[in-house]
């Protein structure tokens, strides 16, 4: 029995190593398109929440991304679907040169600005340069 | 109000990488909200040269509800 598996494997590497030129060739030149067939296979979806910031009717609310590019911007609610991660949320007329409450969205997330006015926050940095 | 994103500003750099810094922003931004655009859009983002319309359109990112919101049809 464990004679004709090691017959079996060892006939399996011998038609491997009897590919010509022309088939490691093709071979080879084929290789970036199931790469890329693959790498799509295992690619995760992106993967979208619904947040919702309600702010006092005025307020300006900045949706600023983790590089701090402003994302979004809205006037008393925002009511919006973005990727998951880390963001920071912003309010007030003069926006993006003050505060900033840090939100991470990993569900869909309902905040208040009472909620975000007294949750952690962080002084709002420059914007970082993308790679 | 003027968007102080990396591109539009006090980084440094030539004008070329300012031109590359907004476009990728323009795009990062956008597949955030939107999803990956249609590969039209990408293009058209990509051959805009003009900083100032590239800001101009970081601007109305922040309000569009949709890549093709982005680029009304003329």
């Amino acid at each position: 029995m464990d004679k004709d598996k090691s017959k079996t494997v060892r006939a399996e590497r011998t038609a491997r190593m009897k590919l010509s030129a022309e088939e490691s060739l093709k071979r080879m030149e084929e290789f970036p398109k199931r790469k890329e067939k693959f790498v799509s296979a295992i690619k995760p979806e992106p993967v979208y929440h619904r947040l919702v910031v309600v702010a006092e009717p005025k307020a300006i609310i900045w949706l600023v991304d983790d590089y701090w590019h402003p994302v979004q911007k809205a006037i008393g609610t925002l009511d919006t679907s973005v990727l998951r991660g880390r963001y920071f949320i912003e309010l007030g007329e003069s926006g993006l040169n003050g505060v900033a409450y840090p939100i991470e969205l990993f569900d869909d997330l309902r905040l208040t600005q009472d909620l975000l006015e007294a949750g952690p926050e962080c002084l709002r940095q420059p914007p970082k340069l993308l790679d | 109000m003027a968007i102080p994103i990396a591109a539009a500003g006090s980084t440094g750099g030539d004008s070329g990488d300012r031109i590359h810094e907004a476009q990728a922003a323009l795009l990062r931004i956008g597949r955030m909200r939107f999803g990956s655009p249609i590969p039209e859009i990408e293009y058209r983002i990509r051959s805009i040269q003009d900083l100032k319309q590239l800001e101009k359109l970081l601007d109305r990112l922040l309000e569009v509800a949709s890549w093709q919101d982005l680029f009304p049809s003329e």
